[in-house]
Formats: C-alpha cells, sequence, structure tokens
C-alpha cells in the first residue's frame, strides 16, 4: 500500500468522499420479533445489530440491583466473520470489555434510569461487517434499538469518528469526518465523540490511533461534533418514517383498534 | 465488598463547596497535591504517591519469541493489579470497571502511542526479542490512580535498566549487571495523564480530584499529555455539557502539569543515579525509617474558614461545645471559632476537622494534635 494517501491532490479520500461527507447511512427498525426493541444500521460498509432487552427484572444477580435506577448492561461482539483475517475472540478479551464498558457509561447517562428503579436493561450488539468507526456504529444502532424498544431518552445518542490527514505540500492537516478501515489503519489518530446533539452534551470522548498534537484537537473535535449532528438527522428521519409505516400498517390491519 | 453508598448530605455538601470554588481538603480548584517519586533498590522500582493515593511500579524483562505480525518489535506488557489492600471493593479478580478502565488507558498513552522504542528490543528477529512487562499494583486508593499510575509507569521504565546481550556463534550470552553495564530502554516521548472532574454542567473543573470527588462528579475527563504538545490519550466518561470547547480548555493546564511532572521524574532519577554512584544507602530503606512509605498522616477534611458567612446560629449546637470557648455555627457544615486567643496567635485561617451533617451537632476532633490544642483552649 504504498503511496497510498488518505487524501488525494484532489481533495478526494480512498473511498471518493470529500474531508466533511459521511458514508450512506440504512438502517431498519424492528427487525427481530423475541428482544423489546432492535434495529440494523449500515453505515458505509459497516453493518451492525442492535437488540434490546427491557426494563425487565433483575434475576440472577441480586446484588446489580440499585434501588434508585436501572441497571444496564452492554454487550459488544465482533461476529468471527467480520474482518479480513477470522477474529479469534469476539467477546471477553480486553478491548472488547472496554467497549462494553464505554457503552454501559454512555447509555447510563442517555437513558433515563431513574424511571426504571430495580430494573435491568440489556443491550446486544453485534458487527457484522467491520469497515472502520465500528463504536460509532453500534452506538448509533444502540440508539435506534433502545428507541424501538420505548425506553425513554434524554436524547438520540450520535457518535462520530473523525481523524487528520496529514498535511500535504504545505498545506494544513484536513480533519476528515466518519473514517473507514483503510484510514483507521493506516495510522493517524481517531477521535470518537458520542454526544447528545440537541442538548449539546457530550457523553464519551475517546482518542486512538497515533498521537494528536493539541493545535489540532478543535478542528478535529468539531468535525466529529458536527458529524454527530448529521447522522442525528438521519437517524431521525429513519424513527420518524418507521412510527409512520408502523401506524399505517395497524390501520390496515384493524380499524386502528388498540391492543 | 461493595462500594461504601454516599450519603445524600454529603454529595449535596460537596457540591455546594465546589459551586463555591472550595475543596473538601482546602485545595484550590486547579492545586494538586504532593507528588512524591520515591525509588527501589532494584531498576524499574518504584514507588509513586499523590497525596495518600499510592502506586508502586515494577519493571521486569525476559526474552521470548515475538509476535507473528510484527518480528522485528520487543513486546511491552502493561498490568495494573487492583487488590483489595487499595480499597475494600477492590477484587483481585481483575474484571472490574476500574481496572479495565485503567489498564486500558495507561495501554493507550503507553503503548499505543509508542513511547517506548521497541525495534531497539529486537535480539533474533522472528526468534528472541525482549518482553518488557510493567506491573503497577494500587496500594492506596485516594482518588485519581490513573495520574498516580501514568506517573509510576513512566518512572519505573525511565528507571529501568536491561541486561546486556551479544549474539556469538555459540548462541546468545546475557551478561550479569556486574559484568557489563545494563542498558536503560529508549525513551521516544513521556506521555502522562492528567484527570479532571467536572461538576455543575461544566461550569466547575477540579484538577486532581480525590476519592470522593470522583464519585459525586458528572463526568471525569484524563487526558494523556507528553512534552511535545501532543495528544497520546483521551477519555471522557460521564456526561458534561461543556461540549467540545472542554478539550481545548483542560488541555493546556493539562500540559502544564505534564512538563513539571516529567521534570521532576527526571530529577529523582538523576538523584537516584547519584546515589547509586556514591554507594550510599538507597530504596525504601530511608523511607520506611522516616516513616514516609508507611504512615498515613494527614486529615482528611480540612475547610478554611476565610471570610464570615451570615450568621445563623443552630439550636443544638451550644450544649455540645463545652470544650470549646465560644463558637457560632454559621450555615450548614461551616463552623467559626471566636477564640480571642487563637485568633491573636498566628493563623489568618483557622483550620478545623468538622463532619459533614446539614445540622451541626458535635464537632469530632481529629486525631492530630494541633488541632486538639486549638479547640481545647
Amino acid at each position: 500500500m504504498a503511496g497510498l494517501q488518505l487524501l488525494s491532490e484532489y481533495g478526494l479520500r480512498v473511498d471518493g468522499r470529500r474531508p466533511n461527507e459521511l458514508r450512506q447511512i440504512r438502517c431498519k427498525m424492528g427487525v427481530f420479533s423475541q428482544p423489546d426493541g432492535s434495529a440494523y444500521l449500515e453505515q458505509g460498509n459497516t453493518k451492525v445489530l442492535a437488540a434490546v432487552y427491557g426494563p425487565h427484572e433483575v434475576r440472577l444477580n441480586r446484588s446489580k440491583t440499585h434501588h434508585d435506577r436501572a441497571y444496564i448492561n452492554c454487550q459488544f461482539s465482533m461476529a468471527v466473520f467480520s474482518t479480513s483475517e477470522r477474529k479469534r475472540r469476539p467477546r471477553g478479551d480486553r478491548k472488547s470489555q472496554e467497549m462494553d464498558m464505554n457503552l454501559n457509561q454512555i447509555f447510563e447517562s442517555a437513558i433515563r434510569t431513574e424511571l426504571y428503579p430495580r430494573s435491568r436493561i440489556d443491550i446486544y450488539l453485534e458487527v457484522l461487517q467491520a469497515d472502520g468507526s465500528n463504536f460509532s456504529a453500534c452506538v448509533n444502532a444502540a440508539t435506534l434499538a433502545l428507541i424501538d424498544a420505548g425506553i425513554p431518552l434524554k436524547d438520540y445518542v450520535c457518535s462520530c469518528t473523525s481523524t487528520l490527514a496529514p498535511s500535504q505540500g504545505g498545506a494544513p492537516p484536513t480533519p476528515m469526518v466518519d473514517v473507514n478501515h483503510v484510514e483507521e489503519t493506516l495510522g493517524g489518530p481517531g477521535l470518537n465523540m458520542s454526544t447528545l446533539p440537541r442538548l449539546d452534551s457530550v457523553v464519551h470522548l475517546e482518542l486512538s490511533g497515533t498521537r494528536l498534537h493539541l493545535s489540532h484537537i478543535d478542528p478535529v473535535a468539531e468535525k466529529a461534533s458536527t458529524g454527530a449532528a448529521d447522522i442525528m438527522a438521519v437517524l431521525d428521519k429513519a424513527v420518524r418514517g418507521h412510527v409512520a409505516q408502523c401506524l399505517h400498517a395497524r390501520e390496515l390491519s384493524g380499524q386502528g383498534a388498540d391492543a | 465488598m461493595k462500594e461504601p453508598i454516599i450519603s445524600n448530605c454529603e454529595k449535596a455538601f460537596l457540591l455546594e463547596a465546589i459551586s463555591e470554588s472550595r475543596r473538601l481538603d482546602g485545595r484550590g480548584m486547579f492545586d494538586y497535591r504532593d507528588l512524591s517519586i520515591r525509588f527501589g533498590k532494584d531498576y524499574g522500582c518504584c514507588e509513586v504517591s499523590m497525596g495518600q493515593t499510592r502506586v508502586l511500579g515494577q519493571v521486569s524483562c525476559e526474552i521470548q519469541q515475538p509476535k507473528a505480525t510484527r518480528p522485528n518489535e520487543g513486546l511491552l506488557l502493561i498490568n495494573v493489579g487492583l487488590s483489595p489492600m487499595g480499597a475494600p471493593h477492590f477484587e483481585t479478580g481483575r474484571q472490574s470497571i476500574s481496572s479495565i478502565q485503567l489498564n486500558r488507558l495507561l495501554e493507550k498513552c503507553i503503548k499505543d502511542s509508542k513511547c517506548i522504542d521497541l525495534e531497539s528490543l529486537c535480539i533474533v528477529a522472528e526468534e528472541k526479542v525482549w518482553c518488557i512487562r510493567l506491573d503497577l499494583n494500587i496500594l492506596n486508593h485516594e482518588g485519581n490512580l490513573i495520574d498516580c499510575a501514568s506517573v509510576a509507569a513512566l518512572a519505573a521504565l525511565s528507571h529501568f535498566r536491561r541486561p546486556d546481550v551479544e549474539l556469538t556463534s555459540e548462541g546468545l550470552i546475557i551478561y550479569e549487571a556486574a559484568v557489563k553495564e545494563p542498558i536503560p530502554l529508549g525513551i521516544k516521548h513521556t506521555p502522562i495523564c492528567v484527570s479532571f472532574a467536572i461538576f455543575n454542567k461544566g461550569k466547575n473543573i477540579v484538577v486532581d480530584p480525590s476519592e470522593l470527588e470522583e464519585r459525586v462528579a458528572e463526568a471525569e475527563f484524563t487526558l494523556g499529555v507528553n512534552g511535545y504538545k501532543e495528544l497520546c490519550g483521551v477519555h471522557l466518561s460521564g456526561s458534561t455539557q461543556s461540549g467540545p470547547t472542554i478539550v481545548r480548555q483542560c488541555a493546556n493546564k493539562a500540559l502544564k502539569r505534564a512538563v513539571s511532572v516529567v521534570a521532576l521524574i527526571k530529577e529523582t532519577l538523576a538523584k537516584d543515579s547519584e546515589l547509586r554512584g556514591s554507594n550510599t544507602e538507597r530504596g525504601f530503606v530511608e523511607c520506611v525509617r522516616q516513616g514516609t512509605i508507611t504512615s498515613h498522616g494527614t486529615p482528611k477534611i480540612c475547610l478554611p474558614i476565610k471570610h464570615k458567612l451570615p450568621v445563623e446560629t443552630m439550636e443544638a449546637s451550644h450544649e455540645d461545645e463545652s470544650s470549646c470557648d465560644e463558637v457560632e455555627v454559621i450555615g450548614s457544615g461551616t463552623v467559626e471559632l471566636k477564640n480571642s486567643s487563637v485568633l491573636a496567635t498566628d493563623t489568618a485561617e483557622q483550620v478545623m476537622e468538622v463532619e459533614a451533617k446539614p445540622k451541626v451537632e458535635e464537632i469530632s476532633l481529629s486525631d492530630d494534635e494541633n488541632e486538639v490544642q486549638i479547640l481545647s483552649d
């Protein structure tokens, strides 16, 4: 891959996008019948499934019950066929545990847990194809699944990863939004930001990859933040479309009779 | 054991104090606790304490086969061990959230940012490389474990020396320290983690949080910075409403702190090598004698009373204060000593230990002798 530039001289990235373009997002809610809420999200080639169970009684581990709020349990798993080389440990290794922990913290801040004391909400995520921004796609899919389950949230939780293309020919380095696999692995820092866009609140911030100079932090963070806001617009449209469809289907099936 | 629950009045008291820019231990909002670094007898052993938080770091090395994907590089393993010695709610089965967070953050800061030159640890490509193992043990948890652990990690790695090796036709010879001088590791840059606790929807940011502050904070923000103004790791947990600007606000402070910490590490390293050269006693022996390594002496909560607040005397307060001359309770949780003899002496501010209760029914005396003297005057 010698000579592969993250940003060509025409200002195009490796997959033909401009630095401020998101990948195409396709999503579907209510894909499974067993979980209370489920969603399927595609962000470019990254494909994620999310399933939500809850709120329900804490059965096995009574010590995990909180008297005043719900206990959130997230499990992040990558399918063994999701990466180019077969993944040996889909979950349970340190990196996955860290993702679990981050997801827990994000959704504890975003879900209105005080409405469900002594209960438990489980969120299961499965990455079917990993093409960069896996964590962000998971957060977005989980948001949709939670909305499908009817669990009250403070706001949409939208997540986006941005990076910095190295400077070329004297130009300052350009921040790029929504990284794909090539951009992630070729080095360069990856700033992952999860926000509640309407409340202008940051719930999670993480820097991975190589080092990032302090002077470049602002443009990269700004890019991630606007990326998340743009993703919210897409998710919002999808949710409204899904609800309209459900209502329409219900009307068609039986005089709008409420069960 | 479960983490002890913080009472609502403790939480409310702390939040109220922070909104007035006061901290429970009397520090300013941007004051750090005392940082001290002590090196042990062996190379690569160091103990770092930030206030009462103590972390012990030890670096060791052995020869192993390298990873298949990187045959020219040595291995660096970082492990943070949380034992119940540090805090009663730590479990030895290394599965808890805080242990994962610590481990991953340190890995990101030190391993992923390529702080150690791993290629120089290669002896024979694809066969033998040095595997450097850094083990950190939390000895006492009084808040801000990440900072303390990162300083311990960097100090231990900077202090460590690996044996010199030579590849001959017969095989690999590893020289003992007495035969050939051991070689230090190649450190490319010096990353240090600095933590901030965020309160009141991003309005109050506090540096070097204590354990109580950490648990009550709405968000905790850790930045890994190095001397070249580069960010090696960023981690925000919780939810804060200040948006992306929080990074810039904290980054400059973190940078200053990182620079001063690295300077302290270098200074301590220089002193240690002097001591080793002059063949005097070194290591933890002196610290044990002076009682600085095993003792726990500072009072926990000190409230400096700097100015008078509107006086509201409480009903039950006066009966129990027979040991003090005149104490007037001002608001909830603050007390002013009106003893004229004490005022006449040096203190412009009287530091007292007060239990955080909304109604002051009794004043608890600390174990510190000075405090007892002031109260009984």
